[in-house]
């Protein structure tokens, strides 16, 4: 009879019932009282159950006449206007709700924000360095031409004849393009030279890859023409800087590299050249080369030989990678017996979406890994959530006992249940990404590819907004589903039951509570823990010896050559810049040296010594730098043995050099290497005398082996642009504006491209290392803040539900502090069984990043004690609180309220 | 004319059960009404579901009064004739009758 009843009715017709019962009942007794009560209750079941399965069905019919107004209030219906409507009503409810515990909601929204925010982060760095093709027309349709020698040997460059040639012969592309990177020295109108980055690129470059012009015209066949007039293409970013508005455009004529250039367009901001974190700005004709990529100040176009350009093409919709490498070979082929060269060499296409980017692949594997790292934070943030709202449902359990009474169903139920978290979650999304976007701009200066600065362009675009809608919605039905889990356990009458003392969840629902803090800890301790390793991976870098005098020098690179001048101009400036740098106040020492130190590359040559046999395969090929005398001084490097280089070891006097400690033990075993000779290349070269040996310094970078290298003097080589370094005697940071300004006094014509510490300078070497450490560190600590709120918030509700045990507990003669113990063990307890989930899902992480890691063992049981010392600090800081309340429960309080 | 428009038989019974009854119209005595006059016994399903019908048709209102004790405190649903109720009972009868014009019952 109930069941078969529209609940809105059930009263009435219940009670009609009831009333003639009773009426029967008193006139003909019980016996006919009940026969006619069954006769009633079979015959009203089927028309019962016919209402009742019209008011659950949407039957157009049934829906466009009026429903009767106490029907329309019923929970139980499932028409569509009238879902609609009551999910209105559940989330004008929900926001009734949400705003009567502002702290509640604040500290759960907050959460997701940094949950959310900082995955997104991670994403969009991701996202801008990995994913992201070139803005460009189509770059689908790009393809990039390699050559490969032999299995190892593949090289990406190509001569300029090389490239007409292939151009000229192709069939499969649409075009084929030419392009190179280079460092150019501009000087506005009035202005200070300045180092800006260009690529040199072939006429077909801007009708093929299509970059988005905003104003003026690319760089077009007639440009690229020997004799051609100058011209060049800017950046809007660059443009803004130094003519304004690009909408008022016309052609402007600027200073590059000495020459005067018109500059004909100006390209949208969002193209930054061909290479991914590249910020190229300026673009010139590669016919232009000999003033614009002045390096060699050869004239490099008629050289079948020297391999400089990139190659390019954008296939025709018909071809595929491998017809258009086939074509290309086809043309090396008919090539090669005119070229002379030793080795044939196969081409190959590679997807040139990304252009010819080191970014991508260099960084996608550690970006990958913090993004799971970030993703476990947010997993500790939807656990926050979660356990937030499964205390509020457990609060509500009298609220929804009352609505299941009076026959909602769980499903209604759990919706009114799953809109509030909804809302939370679109809060939490919608702030998080706000954050996401702030945070990633200011992450991308972290970056660095080899020691340059990486321009990306992170932001919103539609891959981000997926991610963070994905992980929205992820987390927040992640967090949602806990609450709904125990409601759709709860049996209505023990929360009704229980009156007025507040319900409780049942042990369920408190042990999955405990769940969700130790899960939190768990996931914290496995993220610190990784993060210490990355801590200590950082330290065990940075004190690697150098053989430098790393806090007391300063370095400026500078670029003469960029200026036209000539070798001897080029030596005297240099030696002008020593005196001048040395006699500021507070410098001790200056000196130029062509390499700058640990800055990944540098000057290699062949090298003969005499009676000295190579084993088999033996690299003879090794690093050299040329320096003026001063350079020892200025960084700090100790001779050994013989003499440092002087100023009398010029052109016209005997060649001489200094070698490393490693090349006199190598090549001079046995006798002193002051007095021997070497050769760079052939015996036939000129020799060379060995007159001084100095100490070991790293070369290249700081996770080198020592190797062999030696030093020329500059007065006996041809002097190429390179680094001033100045000694100083305190910090270099402080000093470095008056010697930039000492520097650029010498001659304004030459540029300062860059400025640095050489503590900084080697820290570019470790770049990658203090990314993933900086951003493992700031997840970590994310987690753990995460984790502490969790345990906090747990803590304080278990106390509120267990006062009444707190009072009978202190009524039956408990000191405050047995109870602060009771509080603060619990929460101990917890922290301490998510730390050993912790250690072991800590230990799975670490051999993740083993490959990572220097100096330190995936297993480091350094790294292990400090988290685990860490987590259980805060954990007792956060339940500190908690159990001072509970210390303070008044007994008599809390017994009165029974 | 519609077919919404025209009343079953136990609808007019229903509709004319609340106009005898007025005031005192709910779900015991109009069944009980029903069944005195008409010597047939009614389900309270039955009934509830033509009410529910009558009331979405706009003929009849109803309301819930206060709980008595003798229905276990159960509230009572009250009904009452709408004007579109009666003017339905008033065309149902005048169609009635129009069919029975110029037809003596002892012809049958």
């Amino acid at each position: 009879m109930n069941w078969s009843t529209v609940e809105a009715d059930r009263q009435a017709v219940v009670g009609d019932l009831v009333e003639e019962f009773t009426a029967l009942d008193e006139q003909f007794g019980a016996e006919r009282a009940r026969r006619w009560f069954w006769h009633q209750a079979v015959a009203s079941v089927i028309p019962g159950l016919r209402r009742r399965v019209r008011e659950v069905s949407w039957l157009p019919g049934f829906r466009a006449s009026t429903p009767p107004r106490h029907l329309a209030s019923t929970l139980h219906d499932f028409s569509k206007d009238r879902v609609m409507n009551s999910v209105w009503q559940d989330v004008r409810f929900s926001w009734r709700t949400i705003r009567r515990r502002p702290l509640v909601t604040t500290v759960a929204v907050l959460s997701l924000v940094v949950g959310i925010s900082m995955s997104a982060v991670v994403f969009s760095l991701l996202d801008a360095a990995v994913l992201s093709p070139l803005d460009v027309k189509e770059p689908r349709r790009l393809a990039l031409v390699l050559n490969r020698r032999g299995p190892d040997n593949v090289n990406h460059n190509f001569s300029y004849p090389d490239f007409v040639d292939y151009r000229a012969g192709q069939r499969t592309f649409v075009d084929l393009v030419a392009y190179s990177r280079t460092d150019l020295t501009v000087r506005p109108p009035g202005g200070v030279a300045e180092v800006i980055h260009g690529e040199l690129v072939s006429g077909s470059f801007f009708p093929t890859i299509g970059p988005r012009l905003i104003a003026g015209r690319g760089i077009v066949e007639s440009d690229d023409q020997p004799g051609a007039a100058p011209v060049i293409v800017m950046n809007e970013v660059l443009w803004r800087r130094l003519f304004g508005d690009p909408r008022a455009f016309q052609p402007k004529s600027l200073l590059v590299n000495d020459r005067e250039f018109a500059v004909v367009g100006v390209v949208e901001a969002t193209f930054h050249g061909m290479t991914i974190g590249s910020n190229a700005r300026l673009w010139g004709a590669v016919n232009q080369q000999q003033v614009l990529n002045p390096l060699s100040g050869a004239n490099l176009l008629p050289r079948r030989g020297t391999s400089w350009l990139t190659i390019m093409g954008r296939l025709k919709p018909d071809a595929t990678f491998e017809t258009g490498a086939a074509d290309l070979n086809r043309i090396e082929a008919s090539l090669a017996p005119a070229m002379k060269r030793q080795e044939k060499r196969q081409l190959f296409l590679e997807p040139g979406e990304q252009g010819d980017s080191s970014l991508p692949e260099r960084t996608a594997l550690p970006l990958q890994l913090l993004l799971g790292a970030a993703l476990l934070v947010l997993l500790v943030a939807c656990a926050n959530v979660a356990n937030l709202l499964l205390a509020r449902a457990t609060d509500r359990g009298r609220e929804i006992a009352v609505r299941t009474a009076l026959g909602a169903s769980r499903a209604r139920i759990s919706r009114l249940l799953l809109v509030e978290t909804l809302m939370l979650g679109a809060a939490g999304s919608a702030l998080g990404l706000l954050a996401a976007v702030w945070m990633a701009g200011l992450a991308v200066p972290l970056l660095s590819d080899y020691g340059r600065p990486v321009t990306l362009d992170v932001g919103l675009n539609w891959r981000v907004l997926l991610f963070a809608v994905a992980t929205g919605v992820g987390s927040t039905i992640l967090a949602g589903l806990a609450p709904v889990f125990n409601v759709s356990r709860s049996r209505p009458a023990g929360s009704l039951g229980e009156g007025g003392r507040g319900a409780s969840a049942g042990p369920g629902g408190a042990r999955l509570r405990r769940g969700l803090v130790i899960l939190q800890f768990a996931l914290s301790l496995a993220l610190i823990v990784s993060a210490a390793l990355l801590v200590r991976t950082l330290m065990n870098l940075r004190a690697i010896p150098t053989g430098f005098d790393l806090h007391h020098v300063a370095l400026l690179s500078v670029d003469p050559v960029a200026a036209q001048y000539k070798a001897p101009r080029i030596r005297q400036y240099y030696a002008d810049a020593e005196a001048r740098l040395a006699s500021v106040p507070g410098a001790t020492a200056a000196g130029y040296g062509r390499v700058i130190p640990v800055g990944f590359g540098g000057s290699r040559t062949t090298l003969t010594v005499p009676r000295y046999q190579p084993v088999a395969d033996e690299d003879m090929e090794i690093n050299y730098n040329t320096v003026s005398p001063g350079y020892f001084a200025a960084l700090g490097i100790s001779i050994i043995a013989g003499r440092a280089l002087t100023e009398g070891d010029i052109e016209g006097r005997p060649l001489v050099a200094v070698v490393n400690e490693t090349m006199a033990k190598r090549y001079w075993p046995n006798g002193p290497a002051v007095g021997q000779i070497i050769h760079e290349g052939e015996l036939t070269d000129p020799a060379i005398e060995v007159v001084g040996v100095a100490r070991d310094v790293k070369y290249r970078m700081l996770r080198e082996e020592a190797r062999p290298s030696f030093y020329r003097p500059v007065g006996q080589r041809r002097p190429g642009p390179g680094v001033m370094h100045v000694r100083t005697a305190g910090n270099p940071a402080t000093l470095m504006d008056t010697l930039r300004k000492t520097l650029a006094a010498v001659d304004p014509a030459v540029p300062i491209a860059e400025a640095l510490t050489l503590r900084q300078q080697t820290d570019l070497n470790v770049n990658d290392e203090r990314v993933a450490m900086t951003i493992g560190l700031a997840l970590a600590l994310a987690a753990l803040l995460l984790a502490a709120v969790g345990l906090y918030g747990s803590m304080s509700y278990t106390v509120g539900q267990r006062a009444r045990e707190i009072g009978v507990r202190m009524a039956l003669g408990a000191v405050p502090g047995d109870v602060r113990r009771l509080v603060l063990g619990q929460g101990l307890r917890l922290a301490i069984v998510g730390s050993a989930a912790g250690v072991a899902i800590g230990i799975g992480l670490g051999r993740r990043i083993e490959d990572r890691l220097y100096g330190v063992s995936s297993v480091d049981i350094v790294s292990l004690v400090v988290s685990v010392a860490v987590l259980a600090s805060v954990a007792l800081v956060a339940s500190w609180a908690p159990a001072r309340r509970a210390s303070r429960v008044d007994p008599v309080d809390v017994l009165r309220m029974e | 004319m519609s077919r919404a428009d025209s009343l079953g038989e136990f609808e007019q019974s229903v509709l004319l059960a609340i106009a005898h009854l007025g005031d005192d119209a709910y779900g015991v005595s109009v069944r009980r009404e029903i069944e005195r006059r008409t010597q047939r016994t009614i389900a309270v399903g039955a009934l509830y579901t033509a009410l529910d019908r009558l009331e979405r048709k706009g003929y009849v209102s109803s309301r819930m009064s206060d709980p008595t004790p003798e229905r276990g405190g159960r509230s009572k649903r009250h009904f009452r004739l709408r004007a579109a109720g009666a003017s339905a009972l008033r065309q149902a009868r005048a169609r009635i009758n129009r069919m029975w014009d110029g037809i003596e019952e002892s012809e049958i």
